[in-house]
C-alpha cells in the first residue's frame, strides 16, 4: 500500500463525502424528491463515525506512514477531528443524543481551521513559496488539482456537519 | 395470527395495500434491513474506489533510473541565509547583504551519474533550487522550460538547477523528482542534492523556489525566493546577461564577465 495508493484513495473518498452532501442538501432543497436524505437518515450516525474514524486513521497514516510533516495547523485539525471520532463512535452504541452535539461543536471548528489552512496553502502569506520552516505551506498531496489533505480534512468535518445534522432533523 | 373478525374478501384486497394497517414490528424489519442495504451500498461503492485507485497509482510505473540524492561537494564559504522579510522577492544591495560576496562552488552529480560543477567558470548564471514536492516549484519549471524552447534566454547566460529538499523516506507529492523534469521535458542541467540539502543550504536557501544569480566569478548578483512572473524572470536572465541584476548592483562598478 504505498502513499500513491493512499492518498488518490482517500481523494476519491473525499469527492464521494462531497456527493453525498450535494445529494442531501438537493433532496431536502426539494422536499424530499430525490430520496437521498431519506435513505442515509437511518445510518446518518454510522456514517458521521465512519467519516471521522477514516480522517483520523489517514491522518495517521499520512504521518506516521508516509511520513508527510504534520504542520501546525494538522494539529490544530486533528485536536477536533480525533475527539469527534471517538464519541461519535460511543454515540453511535450508547444512542446519547448529547454526544452528537458535542461531536457537532468539534466538527463545526474543526471546518474552519482547515479552510484557514487551505487558504495558507493558496493564498496565505506564504503564497508564491513553500516555506522550510512552515510546513503548513506545502501541499503534500494534490489530487485532481485541488484535493490537499487540509481540503480532505474540510470535507471530513463538512460530512460530519451534514450528517449529524441530518440525523437530527424531520426527513419527510 | 390473523383476525378472526375480518372478512375473508376484504382481508384479500386491503392488507397488502393500506399503509395504516402495517404493524410496527413490519417498521422496524423494513428499517433494518433498508439500513443493512444502505450500508452495503456504501460498503461496495468504497471497495469500488478503493480499487479504481489501485488500478490508478499501480499504473504508474514511471520510476526514477537511480537515486534521487547524491553527495555534494561545497568549496568555499556558505553565504548567508535568504532575508526573511516578508515580501522580498527578489534582493538587492539594500536588503540583501550577501551581494558582491563569492558563492561556494557546488559539485555534485546529475541523475544520469555525470559530474556537474557550479562555479566560477566566467560565465553568469542562475540557480534553481527546486523540490519536487513544492507546488509552486511545479508551476515553476513549466514556465522557465517555455522561456527556453522559445528562444528567450540571452545566449549569454547559463541555467542550472538543483533538485533539492528530497527525502527518500518522506517523498511527499510528485515523486521522483526525475521523473517529474523529465515529464516536463527539463533541460536545464540539474544536480541532485545530497539528503541533507547541503548545496540548498550552502546557498542560503530558505524556501522552495529558490533562486541564486551569479556572475562569471561567482559573486552573488542577487537572489530570488517564490515562484515569480515570467516577465520578472525575463528582466533577472537579461540583467544577469548585462553584469548586473539591479541597479545597486551595476553601481558597484561590477567587472563585468558577460559577453557583449
Amino acid at each position: 500500500m504505498t502513499p500513491q495508493f493512499v492518498s488518490f484513495f482517500f481523494a476519491l473518498l473525499s469527492l464521494l463525502v462531497v456527493a453525498g452532501i450535494v445529494g442531501i442538501i438537493a433532496d431536502l432543497a426539494t422536499s424530499g424528491s430525490l430520496g437521498v436524505a431519506r435513505t442515509l437518515k437511518p445510518v446518518s450516525l454510522e456514517l458521521a463515525a465512519a467519516i471521522a474514524t477514516t480522517c483520523m486513521l489517514g491522518s495517521l497514516y499520512m504521518s506516521e506512514i508516509a511520513n508527510y510533516t504534520a504542520c501546525r495547523l494538522c494539529w490544530v485539525q486533528r485536536f477536533f477531528m480525533y475527539p469527534a471520532a471517538i464519541i461519535l463512535i460511543i454515540a453511535v452504541f450508547t444512542k446519547v443524543a448529547a454526544l452528537k452535539w458535542i461531536a457537532l461543536g468539534l466538527a463545526s471548528f474543526g471546518i474552519v481551521v482547515s479552510a484557514y489552512h487551505r487558504y495558507d496553502q493558496y493564498i496565505g502569506e506564504s503564497g508564491t513559496f513553500c516555506d522550510v520552516n512552515n510546513p503548513c505551506s506545502v501541499r503534500w498531496i494534490n489530487e485532481f488539482g485541488f484535493i490537499t489533505i487540509p481540503t480532505m480534512a474540510g470535507i471530513g468535518f463538512a460530512g460530519v456537519i451534514t450528517l449529524i445534522l441530518l440525523n437530527t432533523r424531520k426527513v419527510a | 395470527m390473523s383476525s378472526p373478525t375480518t372478512p375473508k374478501n376484504k382481508q384479500t384486497f386491503k392488507a397488502p395495500t393500506t399503509p395504516g394497517k402495517v404493524s410496527a414490528p413490519a417498521i422496524t424489519a423494513n428499517d433494518s434491513s433498508g439500513r443493512g442495504f444502505t450500508i452495503a451500498i456504501i460498503a461496495l461503492v468504497v471497495v469500488g474506489l478503493g480499487a479504481v485507485a489501485f488500478l490508478a497509482t499501480n499504473r504508474d510505473t514511471d520510476l526514477a533510473s537511480g537515486p534521487q540524492v547524491s553527495d555534494v561537494t561545497v568549496e568555499g564559504s556558505p553565504i548567508p541565509d535568504y532575508p526573511s522579510d516578508a515580501g522580498v522577492s527578489v534582493t538587492d544591495i539594500s536588503n540583501d547583504g550577501v551581494i558582491g560576496q563569492v558563492a561556494p562552488t557546488l559539485i555534485g552529480t546529475t541523475f544520469d551519474e555525470e559530474e556537474i560543477q557550479i562555479g566560477p567558470d566566467g560565465r553568469p548564471k542562475a540557480v534553481y533550487f527546486l523540490a519536487h514536492f513544492c507546488q509552486f516549484c511545479q508551476q515553476e519549471v513549466p514556465v522557465i522550460q517555455n522561456l527556453i524552447d522559445t528562444g528567450q534566454k540571452p545566449d549569454e547566460i547559463d541555467l542550472y538547477a538543483v533538485s533539492t529538499g528530497v527525502n527518500v523516506e518522506q517523498p511527499g507529492a510528485n515523486y521522483p523528482p526525475e521523473t517529474w523534469l523529465n515529464r516536463e521535458n527539463w533541460t536545464v542541467p540539474t544536480m541532485r542534492d545530497s539528503a541533507a540539502s547541503i548545496a540548498f543550504n550552502s546557498m542560503g536557501g530558505q524556501s522552495f523556489p529558490y533562486v541564486v544569480y551569479l556572475d562569471g566569478d561567482n559573486r552573488v548578483l542577487t537572489r530570488s525566493a517564490g515562484q515569480l512572473d515570467e516577465s520578472i524572470t525575463l528582466q533577472l536572465w537579461n540583467n544577469l546577461a548585462a553584469g548586473a541584476t539591479t541597479d545597486s548592483v551595476e553601481s558597484e562598478g561590477d567587472n563585468s564577465t558577460s559577453a557583449e
